[in-house]
C-alpha cells in the first residue's frame, strides 16, 4: 500500500491541496481529508467509464482504434467553416494552450464554461475593476464573511472549513468571525451563518444598491427592498462598514439571475464604497477546478478570457454574439469539438437542439451526455488522478496536480490527444 | 390556484437550478448511472407546496416553463422555501431553460417562472430516452 500526500483535488474551484490518497496495485482504495464529493471522485470515477475510442457508424457508436478516431476528428475540423471548440475548464492549462492554437488554425469559436458560469462576473470586472485577495489573506484576516447567491455547503464543501472559518494568524477561528448568507432560498450554507438574509428572486441588484445607499447614510422612502426590511439593510450596512476585513463571496445566484453582469457590477461598487471606510474584498466562487485557469490561458493567448471568435483570422470577443449559447442558438457552428465538458447536459434545450444537428467530437475521461450524441468519442486520463498538469484555484493561485495511478492503455492525457489532433489538422490544411 | 384539464391543482412557482451534492456525487458514477439520475431528475419542493399539489416525496410531477416541459420526481426540501423549486443542473432541468442571454452570453438558469402539477401516470425518462425524445439522437 502506498500513501500519496498533499494531493491536489480536481473537483471544485477550492482546489484543496492537502488530500491523502492511498493506493494498492494501481487502484485507489481510500482518501483522507477529501470532502464527500472529492471522496466519490477519487474512489468511484475510474470504476464506471468508457475505456474505448468510439466512432459513429450508421446510427450507432462502435469501438474503434485511437488513430482512426483522431483521423476522423481531424477531417471534421479541417472541413468545417466555423467549428465550435468548447469546454476547457476541467482540464489542465497545458491542454487549453493546445486547444487555443487549434481554434486559431481552424478559424473557429472557442469558449470555456465561464460563458454559462461566472462570465457575467468577468464582464463586470472588465467594466469596473475589482478588489480581491488570496484565500490565505481571507483565512488570516477576515472577520466578516458574506456568502451571496452561493451555497458552499453543497458546491464548495471545504471552503468554510479551510478558508473562511479556519484558525488564521489574526483570527482564532469561527468565534472570531461573523458569517452572513444572502440568498433567495434557505440552503445548508444559510444554516451555518450568523445571519440569513432571504431576498426575493431577482432582487439582488436592488438590495446591493440599497446597501450602498445605507452605507452613504441616504434616506429610504420604502419599508422593504427586495423583500428585506430597511431596518435589516441598515443593520447589515453597519456590520459591513464596521468590519476590520470583510470578504464577499458571490455565486451563480448573481450571474445567472436577471441583471447578470449588472448584479456583479453592483456588488463590486458596494465593495468599492466599503473600501473608503474599511478593508473589503470580493471573490467569485468558481465552480470547475480549472475554470479560473481557462480564463487565464485564454487571456494570455488571445487577450480575452472566454467567448473568443477566430473566424476573422484574429481574436474577437463580444459576449452575447461570440458566446457559445448564443452562437449555437443561432445555428452558426457547423462542427463541434467538446473537451472535458458536457454541454448536452448543461445547456438550454434550444442550444442543444442545434448542437445535436452537427458533427460532434468529444474528448473526455467520462462517457457524457454529449458523447451519446457524438460522432467521435475519445476517452482520456483523469487529470489529477491519472495524469498531471497545472490548474488555478478560484483566487488565481496556480497548483500542479499529481499523477497517482497509471491510466488504462487507451486513455492518454488529453494534452497528448490534442497535440496529435493539432498535428493532423495542420497536415490536412497544408500548414 | 389554477387547475389543469384533469381538474387537479397546478401551482405557479419559481425554478432555481444549480449544483447539489447528490448531483455531483452521481456524476462521478457516470451520466448513465442510477445514482446520477436519482440525484438530478428530481424537483426539490417545500412541504407546503407539496401539500397544495397533493404529492408525496417520490411521486412524479410535471414542470412546465414557456420553453418546455419535463417529468421529474418530487423530493422534500430540507429547508423551508415556499414558492421556490430546485432542480439540479442537468439535461432534465435544461428542458425548461431558454437560450436568450440578453447579450450577456448567460441564459436565465435561475428565477424561471414554471407551473407544476402532479403526474402520477407519467414516467421520469432515463437520460438516453430523454435525449432521443428531445433531439432524436442518443
Amino acid at each position: 500500500m502506498e500513501t500519496h500526500k498533499d494531493v491536489v483535488c480536481t473537483y471544485c474551484g477550492c482546489v484543496c491541496d492537502d488530500l491523502e490518497i492511498q493506493t494498492e496495485n494501481q487502484q485507489i482504495i481510500a482518501s483522507k481529508y477529501a470532502c464527500a464529493i472529492a471522496n466519490e471522485k477519487f474512489l468511484v470515477c475510474r470504476k464506471e467509464r468508457n475505456l474505448s475510442p468510439l466512432l459513429r457508424v450508421g446510427g450507432d457508436l462502435v469501438e474503434a482504434e485511437l488513430d482512426d478516431t483522431i483521423e476522423r476528428a481531424a477531417h471534421i475540423l479541417a472541413a468545417a467553416k466555423y467549428p465550435l471548440l468548447y469546454g476547457w475548464s476541467n482540464t489542465s492549462c497545458e491542454t487549453i494552450k493546445v486547444g487555443l492554437e487549434l481554434a486559431e488554425l481552424v478559424g473557429g469559436l472557442i469558449d470555456n464554461t465561464s460563458s454559462v458560469c461566472h462570465g457575467p462576473g468577468i464582464e463586470a470586472v472588465q467594466e469596473v475593476g475589482e478588489v480581491s485577495a488570496t484565500l490565505g489573506q481571507v483565512k488570516h484576516r477576515a472577520d466578516l464573511i458574506i456568502y451571496w447567491g452561493c451555497n458552499p455547503g453543497s458546491g464548495h464543501i471545504r471552503h468554510m472549513s479551510r478558508y473562511t472559518l479556519a484558525q488564521g494568524r489574526f483570527r482564532s477561528g469561527r468565534k472570531d468571525r461573523k458569517v452572513v448568507v444572502v440568498d433567495v432560498r434557505s440552503t445548508p450554507t444559510s444554516k451555518v451563518g450568523d445571519e440569513f438574509v432571504k431576498i426575493e428572486p431577482g432582487g439582488d441588484y436592488e438590495l446591493l444598491t440599497a446597501l450602498r445607499m445605507a452605507i452613504r447614510d441616504e434616506e429610504f422612502e420604502v419599508d422593504k427592498v427586495a423583500g428585506v426590511p430597511v431596518s435589516k439593510i441598515e443593520e447589515l450596512a453597519d456590520l459591513m462598514a464596521n468590519a476590520q476585513f470583510g470578504a464577499l463571496f458571490f455565486g451563480l445566484g448573481l450571474t445567472m439571475s436577471k441583471g447578470k453582469s449588472e448584479n456583479v457590477t453592483a456588488a463590486i461598487s458596494l465593495v468599492d464604497d466599503l473600501n473608503s471606510r474599511t478593508k473589503f474584498i470580493l471573490m467569485p466562487m468558481r465552480g470547475h477546478h480549472n475554470v479560473t485557469g481557462a480564463n487565464k490561458v485564454f487571456t494570455w493567448q488571445t487577450g480575452y478570457p472566454f467567448a473568443v471568435d477566430f473566424s476573422h483570422g484574429y481574436p474577437r470577443y463580444n459576449p452575447g454574439e461570440t458566446s457559445v449559447v448564443d452562437s449555437l442558438a443561432r445555428g452558426e457552428p457547423d462542427a463541434a469539438l467538446i473537451v472535458a465538458s458536457d454541454p448536452v447536459a448543461n445547456f438550454p434545450k434550444p442550444a442543444v437542439a442545434n448542437l445535436s444537428k452537427i458533427p460532434i467530437i468529444v474528448i473526455d475521461p467520462s462517457l457524457t451526455a454529449t458523447a451519446l450524441l457524438a460522432d467521435v468519442v475519445i476517452p482520456t486520463a483523469f487529470l489529477g488522478v491519472e495524469c498531471a498538469g497545472t490548474i488555478y484555484r478560484m483566487d488565481g493561485v496556480p497548483l500542479y496536480t499529481k499523477k497517482i495511478v497509471e491510466p488504462p492503455p487507451n486513455c492518454l492525457p488529453d494534452t497528448l490527444i490534442l497535440q496529435k489532433l493539432l498535428k493532423r489538422v495542420k497536415e490536412l490544411k497544408g500548414v | 390556484m389554477a387547475l389543469n384539464f384533469w381538474g387537479t391543482p397546478r401551482l405557479r412557482l419559481i425554478l432555481v437550478t444549480g449544483v447539489s451534492v447528490a448531483e455531483a456525487k452521481g456524476k462521478e458514477h457516470g451520466k448513465l448511472s442510477r445514482e446520477y439520475k436519482d440525484g438530478v431528475a428530481l424537483c426539490e419542493m417545500d412541504e407546503r407546496d407539496m401539500k397544495a399539489l397533493g404529492v408525496e416525496p417520490g411521486q412524479n410531477v410535471r414542470v412546465t416553463s414557456k420553453y418546455g416541459s419535463i417529468v421529474v420526481k418530487v423530493s422534500k426540501m430540507k429547508e423551508p422555501n415556499p414558492g421556490i423549486i430546485f432542480i439540479p443542473t442537468g439535461a432534465w432541468a435544461n428542458q425548461l431553460i431558454g437560450a436568450e442571454t440578453y447579450c450577456s452570453g448567460m441564459p436565465d438558469f435561475k428565477g424561471v417562472e414554471v407551473e407544476v402539477e402532479a403526474a402520477p401516470t407519467e414516467p421520469v425518462l432515463d437520460l438516453r430516452d430523454l435525449l432521443k425524445a428531445t433531439y432524436g439522437r442518443g
